[in-house]
């Protein structure tokens, strides 16, 4: 490879390098900033429980209020939550197996006020 | 020639690798793992309590009141508190009462003479409770006290104790004032009517000061569970002396009435006050152990004999607050009645008194304070009579003893809980939560409240569906880095009652979270800023930048001598 050659590939990637700072800087990755999203969502098997755990980024410029409702058949749970702008809310939900009827848990989130969830999750343990 | 070959491939390939490296290292801080900060149910949770106690013998010959206990704290937030005191006294002269009182803010919420038919006979047993509201951030206190009706006798106090404890799901009535009746048959004086959201486990207390307003003239007490007689208690004289029990009643889910009665023997009229029947949801207190003996029994024996045994395994070292209450009498108006509270061979309180006359039964109330090791611990009610003839058997009944492995919850930066960490800096990300005295198999939410002074902080995070373990432990931990815009400063843990939580959870500040049903117990720990924060984002893309320009300049260092190799 010639020492042009050779620049001009280190310049590319000075160039991609420069990108994507200016990604981590700007975060345009995260395009819909008018929505909040659910992020970090995972599952853990534990011996005798599963814990779900999940965190909502709220990226909507204003404080939002959500309705976190969890329904197994067993035993449900509802949550408000507000999420201040800008912030992450962690939640977790430990599941045993005698909550678990047909083997699913549910998951919705709405908006406060809001009908229509903006999240819905199932989840089959088994 | 490997060399050459070499060189040639390094120089082909750092672009390559630098663009990995920069690929990697600013995508790190750009999409985090997800950390693991979820709740185990092997380990566990504060509720605020006081507790203070002086098992030493006190004397005085004044007249006026002196102290024999003083709690003195500042609770963090208004909150209503579950007040019991307790202490053995004497009095040196049989012409005079040893007078105690227990007080709240300088206020009287019992007072009770206790005069000796035989003073080389008698530790009677003063004891009371009360449910009161106390404001947040000022300084509360709590004194028994006590004094010689007569400078002639010399008052004693011994086993003196005062516990406050924060209360959140309970029932209490109560007179405050003196009521008399006249009725030989039993009247109402309080009388408490609710019913629980759902069946669980009360821990019932009562109380009251009981007397006739006549001389040698009996008055009549006794509490009663929806309609049936529980145990009372027989007075005689003129001096109030104390009534007091305590008991665990497993409610279910409908209406249920508690009454306190009284009434007199002819002709005379019997006097009470201070007389309260509270229901505390028994998870409020702690892990609650509970063993009765309700029949009536009967001994001869000079030695103690046992009547009620409450043995447990503890699966690990935990603070616990002991209370046994009974009713005890003497066939014999001339000899004595015995009670012991023992735990593991050891006493933990001993009352005695000869009651003048062989129909009256009295209460004794005893409370302790242990830090109990993990194992086997046996707590006992032993009662015994001074005198071997017939004719001279003490009876003692409804002695139960409660044992309540206290709430609590501690902080911690290891997940092993080895050791409690009240302060949060740097590199001390994770907040490990461990509370124990819950209910058994219990469902529980864990609420995490920053530092943001508005509300007393902000929810930030939520663990749910926690079951404790048969021991009543649970344990939950919060990682926190997890939102950098949470605000340093004061955390609090919060553990809420999952079946008593409002239907909408946990409130979003901490303030609320202290008022709201299913409280059961909170913890507080300072997080620095400096315990918050993940490697921001900017800072880490300046920081790859400038890894990726050493590297860069280092290699052009090392370069070797560019080689064509000819075939």
């Amino acid at each position: 490879m010639s020492g042009s050659r050779l620049r001009i590939v280190f310049v590319i990637s000075l160039l991609i390098l420069g990108s994507l700072v200016m990604l981590a800087v700007l975060r345009p990755l995260a395009s819909a900033e008018e929505y909040s999203v659910v992020s970090r969502e995972s599952i853990i098997r534990g011996e005798d429980q599963w814990i779900i755990q999940l965190d909502i980024v709220n990226q909507e410029k204003r404080d939002m209020s959500y309705v976190l409702r969890w329904s197994s058949g067993g035993a449900d749970y509802t949550e408000k939550i507000l999420v201040r702008e800008g912030r992450i809310y962690s939640h977790i939900r430990h599941v045993y197996p005698a909550m678990v009827q047909e083997g699913k848990v549910d998951l919705t989130i709405y908006r406060e006020g809001e009908a229509i969830p903006f999240e819905q999750s199932i989840y089959y343990l088994k | 020639m490997s060399n050459k070959l070499s060189g040639i491939s390094w120089r082909r390939r750092y672009p390559g690798i630098m663009l990995a490296v920069a690929l990697v290292l600013v995508g790190v801080p750009l999409f985090p793992p997800a950390p693991v900060k979820a709740g185990t149910p092997d380990d566990a949770y504060t509720i605020e309590r006081y507790y203070t106690e002086n098992a030493n013998e006190q004397s005085t010959a004044s007249t006026t009141y002196q102290d024999a206990l003083t709690l003195t704290f500042t609770p963090p937030v208004t909150k209503d508190y579950l007040v019991i005191a307790t202490a053995l006294n004497n009095n040196s002269s049989t012409s005079y009462a040893t007078v105690a009182q227990f007080t709240i803010d300088g206020t009287t919420y019992s007072e009770a003479f206790h005069q000796p038919v035989n003073a080389s006979l008698n530790w009677h047993s003063f004891a009371s409770h009360k449910v009161i509201q106390l404001t947040g951030g000022s300084s509360h206190t709590v004194k028994i006290q006590y004094r010689t009706e007569n400078a002639a006798g010399t008052a004693y106090i011994k086993n003196a104790a005062l516990a406050v404890i924060e209360v959140t799901n309970y029932y209490t009535a109560e007179q405050e004032t003196e009521i008399t009746t006249t009725s030989t048959s039993y009247v109402d004086a309080v009388a408490l009517n609710f019913s629980p959201s759902s069946q669980a486990d009360y821990l019932m207390l009562v109380s009251a000061d009981l007397a006739s307003t006549s001389a040698g003239k009996d008055a009549d007490a006794q509490w009663t569970i929806d309609g049936v007689a529980d145990s009372g208690v027989v007075h005689n004289g003129t001096n109030y002396m104390c009534w007091s029990s305590v008991e665990r009643e497993n409610l279910t889910a409908a209406s249920h009435t508690f009454k306190i009665q009284y009434k007199t023997s002819v002709p005379a009229s019997a006097k009470i006050r201070y007389a309260r029947i509270t229901a505390v949801l028994a998870s409020d207190l702690g892990f609650l152990r509970y063993a009765e003996s309700e029949a009536e029994s009967v001994t001869q024996s000079i030695t103690y004999v046992d009547k009620t045994t409450l043995s447990y395994t503890a699966s690990r070292r935990h603070d616990d607050i002991n209370i046994a209450s009974g009713l005890g009498k003497q066939e014999n108006s001339s000899y004595a009645f015995y009670a012991n509270v023992d735990r593991d061979g050891v006493s933990g309180g001993e009352t005695v008194f000869v009651p003048g006359s062989a129909r009256i039964y009295r209460s004794f109330m005893l409370m302790s304070k242990q830090n109990t090791a993990s194992g086997v611990t046996t707590h006992k009610i032993q009662w015994k009579t001074n005198n071997a003839a017939a004719n001279t058997e003490a009876f003692i009944q409804n002695a139960n003893i409660a044992h309540l492995e206290i709430n609590s919850a501690e902080s911690y930066n290891d997940s092993a809980h080895t050791t409690v960490d009240d302060s949060f800096g740097p590199g001390e990300n994770t907040a490990y939560i461990w509370a124990h005295g819950l209910r058994a198999g219990n469902t529980y939410t864990v609420a995490y409240y920053d530092g943001n002074p508005t509300g007393g902080g902000q929810k930030v995070a939520t663990d749910t569906g926690i079951s404790s373990t048969a021991y009543g432990n649970l344990s939950s931990q919060y990682l926190l880095t997890t939102d950098y815009g949470a605000a340093a400063g004061t955390w609090h843990a919060v553990v809420f009652d999952e079946e008593f939580l409002p239907g909408l959870g946990p409130p979003d500040n901490y303030n609320d979270a202290a008022t709201t049903s299913g409280y059961v117990q909170g913890d507080s720990f300072e997080v620095t800023q400096a315990a918050i924060p993940e490697f921001p984002t900017v800072l880490a893309a300046i920081a790859v930048a400038g890894t990726c320009f050493a590297v860069y300049g280092w290699m052009r260092k090392r370069r070797l001598a560019y080689v064509r190799v000819t075939p």
